[in-house]
């Protein structure tokens, strides 16, 4: 049994699916990029460990920026191409900071610290892991409904029936929920 | 701000762009006009933000695993031959981390036995010290489990450095005096580990 290997006719196609999350398009990116790029990082002082957490985040950003419109469809960029970009940069970055400094060699050519981007996206990435500190804080009960309503993007009658509650005491406790969250997010 | 849930849901309605034009519009003349609710609004965007982001880190993590599942061992069979540092490097972290355990465990049991009438204020006060300068009270404050999975789970680097310290912390707190020494050990030897120093000076006065 062969796994059908994902394609797309164009740019567009990769673009918009990758908009609605399709695992295809998903795994079109890992199968095209996660490859190389590890090469790439080997060559330039660092490990598989390394090399795939940078893939990570870079992805991470790519598709924020593509969900929130920060990225927009550019017919004459080559999608593959632009994430490579945005995960060589978080490995540039992490080798100008101060934990890789004496195990590499940096590139002339670029100074993470002036790439205004990557910066924005570094500041955002600070504020999606107090986010995601302030959800662990939350007891589990809340953890789960807020999860499935805001992540898993489950319809509220879906998620009543898996409580065994109402439509109405679900909504009114994941308000609740969200509060306790927003408390914990502000001032933890 | 304490929001009703009328005003929540109109928050969310906002952000999600579900608003009619004039109603945003109104929304907007609202929020320009009142400081509170401009921050509430920043805040409920950036919930919204982590929200989204998790969404985005599960399904990365699942073509993660189907990658994986495809390519079971990639970095022999695929190129024809070891890449470089990924493999060799883990060996010998791993035997140096072994050799380390070794001799800390070897250590660990004779300051025990020199050490045993030392008392657990010692060490009470020496945590309490190390955390006097810490500004960042969430992470002071989760239990053990969830530290180590927000630790799993973050991508952040400088998080991570943060979080393995409020670990060590957690070791120590709970009495998990190998735990502690391991991870402090860790820290400690991290070169620029932003508590590289603290780790080594707490590390001493473990029991």
């Amino acid at each position: 049994m062969s796994a059908r290997k994902p394609t797309f006719d164009s740019q567009l196609d990769l673009y918009q699916a990758l908009m609605r999350r399709e695992s295809q398009a998903y795994d079109y990116i890992y199968d095209q990029i996660l490859g190389s790029f590890c090469q790439w990082v080997y060559q330039r002082n660092g490990t598989q460990k390394d090399a795939e957490d940078a893939f990570q985040r870079g992805l991470l950003n790519f598709f924020l920026n593509l969900e929130t419109g920060k990225y927009q469809f550019q017919a004459s960029a080559k999608i593959t191409s632009v994430v490579f970009d945005y995960c060589k940069k978080i490995w540039l970055n992490e080798l100008a900071s101060s934990r890789f400094q004496t195990r590499a060699t940096l590139p002339t050519f670029y100074d993470a610290a002036d790439d205004t981007d990557l910066q924005n996206d570094l500041e955002r990435s600070e504020v999606v892991d107090r986010v995601k500190v302030a959800m662990q804080q939350l007891k589990e009960d809340c953890r789960r409904l807020l999860h499935w309503f805001y992540v898993d993007e489950l319809p509220l009658r879906e998620i009543a029936d898996k409580l065994g509650m109402k439509e109405s005491s679900t909504k009114q406790k994941r308000f609740d929920c969200a509060e306790k969250l927003k408390k914990q997010y502000v001032a933890p | 701000m304490n929001l009703t849930i009328d005003q929540y849901d109109r928050i969310e309605a906002y952000l999600n762009g579900q608003l009619a034009a004039a109603d945003q519009q109104a929304f907007e003349a609202e929020v320009a006009q009142n400081d509170e609710l401009r921050v509430e609004v920043a805040t409920q965007r950036d919930l919204r933000l982590g929200f989204r982001a998790a969404g985005i880190e599960q399904a990365l993590l699942a073509a993660q695993q189907r990658h994986q599942q495809k390519q079971p061992q990639p970095n022999v069979q695929e190129t024809g031959r070891v890449l470089p540092f990924a493999g060799a490097t883990r060996q010998v972290t791993w035997r140096h981390w072994a050799a380390a355990a070794s001799v800390v465990v070897l250590l660990g049991a004779g300051w025990l036995t020199w050490q045993q009438q030392r008392s657990v204020n010692d060490l009470t006060n020496a945590v309490a010290m190390a955390e006097r300068d810490l500004s960042d009270t969430s992470f002071k404050r989760m239990p053990l489990d969830s530290l180590v999975l927000t630790r799993k789970t973050t991508l952040s680097p400088a998080t991570k450095q943060r979080l393995d310290w409020y670990i060590a912390l957690a070791y120590v707190r709970s009495g998990k005096t190998a735990e502690a020494r391991a991870s402090l050990t860790r820290i400690g030897q991290t070169k620029g580990h932003p508590y590289q120093v603290r780790a080594n000076q707490l590390l001493k006065q473990l029991p």
